[in-house]
């Protein structure tokens, strides 16, 4: 579903920022993207979401070119970034109404579909407060509806879990696997290792904008002669990170 | 189309909802001018007299007439006199002309009555008034009769001149009826005076008249500080529904919608036009009252009493502002889109603002016409077109200029915009915003 | 200390702020386009002095309305003098004949269609009162001109005083043989009192007492906004505030860092601007006067600056703030220039005293202690300034801003909640036809609305209904007498009369048909309202308006015709009361011909009116009202809107506001107990009808006419009984009339219930 080939991004004049990055992720796969801060994930996450173009390679997704027909991608993915926040002065109920009407969700589906996905995340309650008045784990949980509100086939989520509690953050990595059942390609960026470790079919790990290794948690932890995960990505990390 | 609507709503409910803010965005910066203007002429007064009430009138050893008139005419009620004779002016002055000159200077007119007989010597006025009627009415010669009221003020103060010529032009024509009606009984009788009267009552033309003053004095003010508040009103507007949206990356999140480029940004000008327009008419509503509330016929009045336009000339205002709020919406777009810093945007949206505060002033003293040129300076255009309505100066020619300049402008600019869409979206470029900006 | 405020004034005038702005293309093209604007600007008044602009092109032509004899042969005489004329074109002359006077429309028409700059109307017995000895009455003459230029206004003005009251009166009065009397021996010229001024020297202390100052406050007002907004609130705006705050720097030190950095900030413009005013300074004691105030006056709108970003949180909100006081500033500028002579006390206040200090600095004439008097006041609320903002700083509502901000937003959405929550009350106190409240407003604005809300439509529709009458009447000849009935109204000198004036004006209005015809349509349009307020604001069924659905399908019409029969027993038994005490005597029937069409058109407009205040004051008000404080204040409530409604009107007195409240009442309990408002409706429609149209007596202060009998009331007939001007309403027979019925009401209403139990 998503494929990555030979991506590179350089912002303005300075160095790249991502080199040479490629990678598939397959249908009903769940792909992590593991990285240390300013490793190049959330660029990444861009680059493949259509914001941004990259400056060498190509990304396509369910056979699309990012760079010639983004209108199309947009239809087909869900992103859900830290970065992008809802507007505090509204309501869940008129968000989903609004975004619904911009995805083309046929006027009639937008309230079931909405009391469906509310009930699952118990919006429900504060369906009609304004998202300002809202904890985080609320608003987070309200992104997720909203960015899922098109029934994408890929699924972009940078760092979903960030800010949540244990219980919202279990909610969320449930649903991932329910969509994952449903075929759905997730791909997932994140610097939590249990969660990389529980939800990933395949992890890739990126340092200084390049992707180390890959494979999924097992693998990693085999191929690097590591009690566990975790120290598995700190041999990867002193291995390759350069300073400077 | 129906995409542009979806985000025109949107915006406007947003808009709406927060009524504090409605009221901010449609009636504040007028209801402050509507404040400023009538409390300017009070300014001033007070400024000028160090008083809010009426200027006192010095009358000199005044004839018993003007004593009556001063008591009994509506028209002269406003004035608060002050009688004294000669001697008491001597004293009120110290007898000193440069004292006499400083109290002049606080507001006060004097008026003083002067009065020659047949053979050029002193008289009384009141009877000198009599004597040449009936003079007049016997067919005699009044030799070299001169009755004269002489109204003094202090050359050097505007405010003073202004006062005295608005003075005399108020009680002249009445007080010479009085004297008439008082004193020439005897030439009254032969058949003397007024053989008719014109436009004593007659609305229309009072209107008309005053339409006339009011307009002069509104195509001053007024184009300058619609298109001025206008622009606030985009400028504001825009900073709030794009750049701040931008930033807390909302409108990332539309724009990864899959939705054209071109309706998500016709939906928010769509916005912006709405509003401004509106804004506008309001404020024009509000100077039409408050030119219509303006009794007080000072002198220092920015919109005297009748300001008026004919629907034709309201029409031809309406579309001006509304092409020229599209043009001022894609120039603050273009702005935004091209610029990434908050800081940085809101200085660059306010530069036209102060530029436009300039504008205004000069528009307020400019004596001459527009020149053929000046309609090809959009947003400016906008301003002499209006001003041209006010004084009935207004042409097609120059109309449809000003409307394809502006509406060319706006296309570029938009078409600029579409092109350019990396601006719609807020990329921190990497983690926080202080690495992205020492990486940059 | 000392290094905390060298850090924080580096921070704030430093490289990473505003000194390094991004300025867009868009942004220099726009001020490219400026300079172009200047520069068309001073084209202009080349131009303009040069005296190139293009004239006018006026009318030539001149109209005159029923021409007298003697303007004829004055024109026949005085060729010369119409044929210069504005324009200088040579002037046509056109006679017309018309006998509406006031018909601006014709007149306008005329003049596009024979290029007129103006209209002469006599009226047509002119020469018969001109040309009389002594004069009686002077006749008028009206004049009309073109509305499209403004500047017709003053030729207009020109004709008159040269031509028609000058010449045209000369004529006329050496045609009746009066002795000519030489105006200039009257003569009251203003006469100048003063020194005249050089030239030169008015231009430089116009030039250095204007436009120096402004510029010095604009510059350090906008550099000020510009890096102040952005010292603290912008911080706060990006979240960097916390941090500052967290480190053991006193409040007093950021305040004084930042407010260093933004004086930095405003000197630079002011430095530039003070530079090339060495040599146009008169004595180095004025520069250094000069230099005083704007340091001064830069140190106080700094700390301005900083008072106002401490208690934003936001640079947009700051700036917002910020923004009328820059404006108030300005005004204050601008009314320093318009002044030559100023106020002794104004030189010492700060703002002014810095207007006029550095004006008189560069001219010379510094007045010392103003001077520093006006810095000193500067300096210390400077001082003030910065203390307020520390104190600020030491408060958490204002200083880590978008936490507390959300907090504080949290605090007032969760009250907003409780309040709705409690708002949303499903159990109302009193139910009126079927009516339920969804939600509340506050009690003053709820009872506001109500109040109001009648009043705003009424008088919407009402002088809306008067503008086709007025239009229509213009054009016939027959409205010369009613326009000066408007005279009449300017021309009283007490309240009282302007009262009396009002209502003759009013009775010609009643006599209108297109007036009686729209103001049906007006009330008709009211009502409309109301269904759709009800349908979809507040999204009822029509039956909350007292329009339910009746089982069977006559029995509103039933119930309509019965209002009517009940309404005419009761203003029967009025008028009969008012017959036997002898205070009305009948003169018969009275009904002409002529009055049949307006007779009905009245029929029309009584349906509606009457319906109107039905459904504004029982139907829409009374349930609502009813629902929140209880069916007995309603009733109260509508009913003393209703009189007050009234109170307007012609010879209102307390008697009438308690039998409108009491005739109001009676309808509105008539209503409750039925359920509906279709008798009420009929009830008051008849009750006007027959008082007005039928007995020939006045509703409320409104003089009926076409009506089917004729009465008056008697010449030994007594106000407190017969109401007087206001008609019956303010008179007692109303009231044992009302009071009978009620008693009526409250048995019939015993026995139903008898019956139905």
């Amino acid at each position: 579903m998503i494929q990555v080939e030979h991506v590179s991004k350089r912002y303005n004049k300075s160095a790249l920022v991502v080199k040479d990055v490629s990678f598939q992720v397959g249908k009903g796969q769940i792909f992590g993207l593991l990285g240390p801060n300013g490793a190049g994930k959330t660029t990444l996450m861009q680059m493949i979401s259509t914001l941004l173009k990259p400056t060498e390679g190509s990304v396509r997704i369910c056979g699309y070119d990012t760079k010639q027909a983004p209108r199309q991608i947009r239809e087909r993915i869900g992103f859900l970034t830290t970065e992008i926040k809802l507007d505090p002065l509204s309501t869940p109920n008129q968000l989903y109404d609004f975004f619904g009407e911009l995805y083309d969700i046929p006027k009639e589906q937008i309230p079931v579909k909405k009391k469906e996905s509310f009930e699952r995340f118990g919006i429900t309650p504060f369906a009609d407060k304004r998202i300002m008045e809202l904890s985080t784990g609320m608003k987070q949980k309200i992104s997720i509806v909203i960015s899922l509100i098109h029934d994408p086939q890929v699924i972009i989520f940078d760092e979903p879990t960030n800010g949540l509690d244990i219980l919202t953050s279990r909610q969320v990595m449930d649903y991932l696997l329910e969509l994952k059942a449903l075929g759905r390609s997730v791909l997932l960026s994140t610097h939590i290792f249990s969660v990389a470790e529980q939800l990933c079919d395949e992890i890739a790990i990126l340092v200084d904008g390049t992707i180390v290794e890959q494979g999924s948690a097992e693998e990693l932890t085999k191929k690097t002669e590591s009690k566990n995960f975790e120290e598995a990505f700190f041999k990867l990390y002193t291995k390759y990170h350069t300073e400077g | 189309m129906r995409h542009t609507l979806t985000i025109f709503k949107w915006e406007m409910r947003k808009i709406i909802s927060n009524w504090r803010r409605t009221l901010v965005v449609f009636l504040m910066p007028a209801v402050l001018l509507l404040i400023a203007l009538n409390v300017f002429p009070l300014l001033i007064n007070y400024l000028s007299t160090g008083s809010l009430q009426s200027h006192p009138i010095l009358v000199v050893d005044a004839p018993a007439s003007f004593q009556e008139y001063a008591k009994n005419s509506a028209k002269s009620a406003i004035y608060d006199y002050t009688f004294m004779t000669a001697a008491e002016l001597d004293e009120y002055a110290e007898y000193d002309e440069e004292v006499l000159q400083q109290k002049l200077r606080k507001g006060v007119i004097l008026v003083l009555f002067y009065a020659k007989d047949e053979n050029g010597k002193d008289a009384d006025f009141d009877e000198n008034v009599r004597r040449y009627y009936s003079h007049v009415a016997m067919e005699e010669d009044p030799g070299d009769m001169q009755n004269e009221m002489i109204v003094g003020f202090d050359e050097g103060s505007f405010t003073n001149y202004t006062q005295a010529q608005q003075f005399l032009l108020n009680i002249e024509a009445e007080y010479k009826d009085h004297l008439f009606q008082n004193f020439g009984q005897a030439y009254k009788e032969k058949g003397g005076g007024n053989r008719f009267e014109t436009d004593a009552f007659n609305p229309y033309t009072f209107v008309l008249k005053n339409r006339a003053n009011a307009n002069l004095g509104a195509a001053r003010t007024i184009p300058g500080v619609m298109i001025l508040l206008m622009y606030y009103c985009v400028y504001s507007l825009a900073g709030e529904i794009l750049a701040a949206s931008r930033q807390s990356g909302f409108l990332t999140k539309v724009y990864l919608t899959p939705i054209p480029e071109v309706s998500l940004l016709t939906g928010k000008m769509l916005t912006v036009v709405t509003v401004s327009s509106i804004s506008a008419i309001l404020t024009y509503l509000l100077l039409f009252f408050s030119s219509w509330l303006n009794h007080s016929n000072s002198a220092f009045s920015l919109l005297p009493f009748g300001m008026f336009l004919t629907p034709m000339q309201l029409l031809y205002c309406f579309l001006t502002i509304l092409v020229t709020s599209f043009v001022m919406c894609a120039l603050c777009f273009g702005i935004v889109f091209k610029i990434r810093r908050m800081e940085d945007v809101l200085l660059n949206l306010q530069i036209p603002l102060a530029l436009l505060v300039f504008e205004f002033f000069g528009q307020m003293f400019r004596p001459s016409a527009s020149i053929g040129m000046e309609f090809l300076i959009p947003i400016h255009n906008a301003i002499m077109l209006i001003r041209d309505i006010f004084l009935g100066k207004f042409q097609m020619g120059n109309f449809l200029i000003t409307i394809l300049i502006n509406g060319l402008l706006t296309v570029i600019l938009m078409a600029l915009c579409i092109k350019n869409t990396d601006g719609m979206i807020h990329i921190s470029q990497g983690g926080s915003d202080d690495t992205g900006r020492t990486r940059k | 200390m000392r290094r905390a405020i060298r850090a924080l004034v580096r921070k704030t005038f430093g490289k990473n702020h505003s000194m390094r702005t991004e300025a867009s293309v868009i942004t220099m093209l726009v001020c490219v386009g400026f300079f172009v604007a200047v520069m068309a600007y001073f084209t202009s008044l080349l131009v303009y002095y040069a005296r190139r602009e293009k004239p006018i092109d006026f009318h030539e032509n001149l109209i005159v309305v029923n021409p007298p004899e003697s303007w004829m042969g004055y024109t026949e005489e005085y060729q010369n003098i119409l044929s210069e004329n504005v324009a200088g074109k040579e002037t046509m002359m056109v006679y017309k004949d018309w006998d509406a006077i006031y018909d601006v429309f014709t007149f306008n028409s005329w003049m596009d269609d024979e290029k007129a700059f103006l209209t002469l109307v006599f009226p047509r017995n002119f020469d018969e009162m001109a040309l009389k000895a002594p004069i009686d009455e002077l006749p008028e003459i009206l004049t009309y001109y073109p509305t499209d230029h403004p500047e017709y206004a003053t030729v207009q003005k020109e004709f008159k005083e040269k031509i028609l009251e000058k010449d045209y009166l000369r004529y006329l009065q050496i045609r009746l043989g009066v002795p000519v009397e030489d105006s200039e021996v009257f003569d009251s010229p203003v006469t100048p009192l003063g020194k005249p001024t050089g030239w030169m020297h008015l231009m430089l202390d116009r030039g250095s007492r204007m436009v120096v100052p402004l510029l010095f406050f604009i510059a350090i007002l906008y550099i000020c906004m510009l890096s102040g907004m952005n010292a603290i609130a912008g911080e706060k705006e990006r979240g960097t505030f916390a941090s500052l705050l967290m480190t053991p720097v006193a409040r007093g030190t950021i305040v004084l860092g930042n407010f260093t950095g933004v004086f930095l900030h405003a000197m630079i413009p002011s430095v530039l601007l003070l530079l090339p005013l060495i040599p146009l300074a008169s004595s180095v004691g004025g520069y250094l006067s000069v230099l005083v105030l704007v340091v001064s006056l830069a140190l106080f709108v700094s700390a301005i600056t900083i008072l106002i970003s401490c208690l934003n949180n936001t640079i947009v909100s700051a700036q917002t703030t910020f923004l009328p006081i820059f404006l108030i500033i300005l005004v204050v500028c601008v009314t320093c220039m318009q002044e030559s002579t100023r106020n002794p006390i104004n030189p010492f206040l700060p703002i002014y005293g810095h207007f006029y200090g550095i004006g008189d600095g560069l001219m010379g004439t510094v007045s010392w202690p103003a001077m520093l008097v006006c810095t000193l006041a500067t300096l210390i609320l400077t001082v003030i300034c910065l203390k307020v903002s520390e104190k600020l700083l030491g408060m958490e509502s204002f200083t880590v801003a978008v936490e507390t901000k959300s907090e504080k937003e949290l605090r007032k959405a969760a009250k907003a909640l409780a309040r709705q929550e409690k708002d949303y009350v499903s159990v109302s106190r009193a139910e009126v036809f079927g009516y339920k409240a969804k939600r509340r407003k506050s009690v003053l604005s709820f009872l506001v609305g109500h109040a109001l809300l009648p009043l705003a439509l009424l008088s919407l529709f009402q002088p809306v209904a008067m503008i086709p009458a007025i239009l229509s009447y213009m054009r016939d000849p027959a409205s010369t007498e009613f326009i000066r009935m408007f005279k009449s109204i300017t021309n009283v000198s007490a309240i009282s009369d302007v009262a009396s004036a009002s209502v003759k004006v009013f009775s010609g209005f009643m006599q209108d048909k297109f007036f009686i015809l729209f103001m049906g349509l007006g009330y008709w349009a009211v009502i409309a309202i109301y269904i759709c307020i009800v349908r979809f604001r507040e999204k009822n069924p029509l039956s909350t308006l007292g329009f339910p659905k009746l089982a069977p399908k006559g029995t509103a019409v039933k119930a309509y015709l019965r209002g009517m029969v009940f309404g005419l027993i009761l203003i029967s038994s009025v008028y009969g009361l008012l017959l036997l005490t002898g205070q009305v005597e009948c003169h018969g029937f009275s009904l002409e011909k002529g009055s049949v069409p307006l007779f009905l058109l009245y029929i029309l407009m009584w349906i509606p009116q009457g319906a109107t205040e039905e459904i504004m004051m029982r139907g829409y008000m009374m349930p609502r009202v009813a629902s929140r404080f209880g069916l007995p204040f309603a009733i109260f409530f509508s009913s003393m809107c209703f009189s007050l409604m009234h109170a307007g009107n012609a010879g209102f007195s307390f008697l009438a506001l308690i039998n409108l409240a009491l005739i109001a009442a009676f309808f509105a309990v008539f209503a409750y107990t039925s359920g509906h408002i279709y008798t009420v409706c009929a009830m008051h429609t008849v009750w006007n009808f027959c008082q007005g149209n039928f007995f020939g007596l006045e509703v409320s202060g409104n003089p009926g006419s076409a009506s089917i009998l004729s009465s008056s009331y008697s010449d030994h007939a007594r106000a407190l009984l017969t109401g007087g001007a206001f008609g019956p309403e303010g008179g007692l027979c109303v009231t044992i009339v009302i009071a009978m019925a009620f008693v009526v009401l409250f048995f019939a209403k015993k026995k139903s219930k008898r019956a139905n139990v």
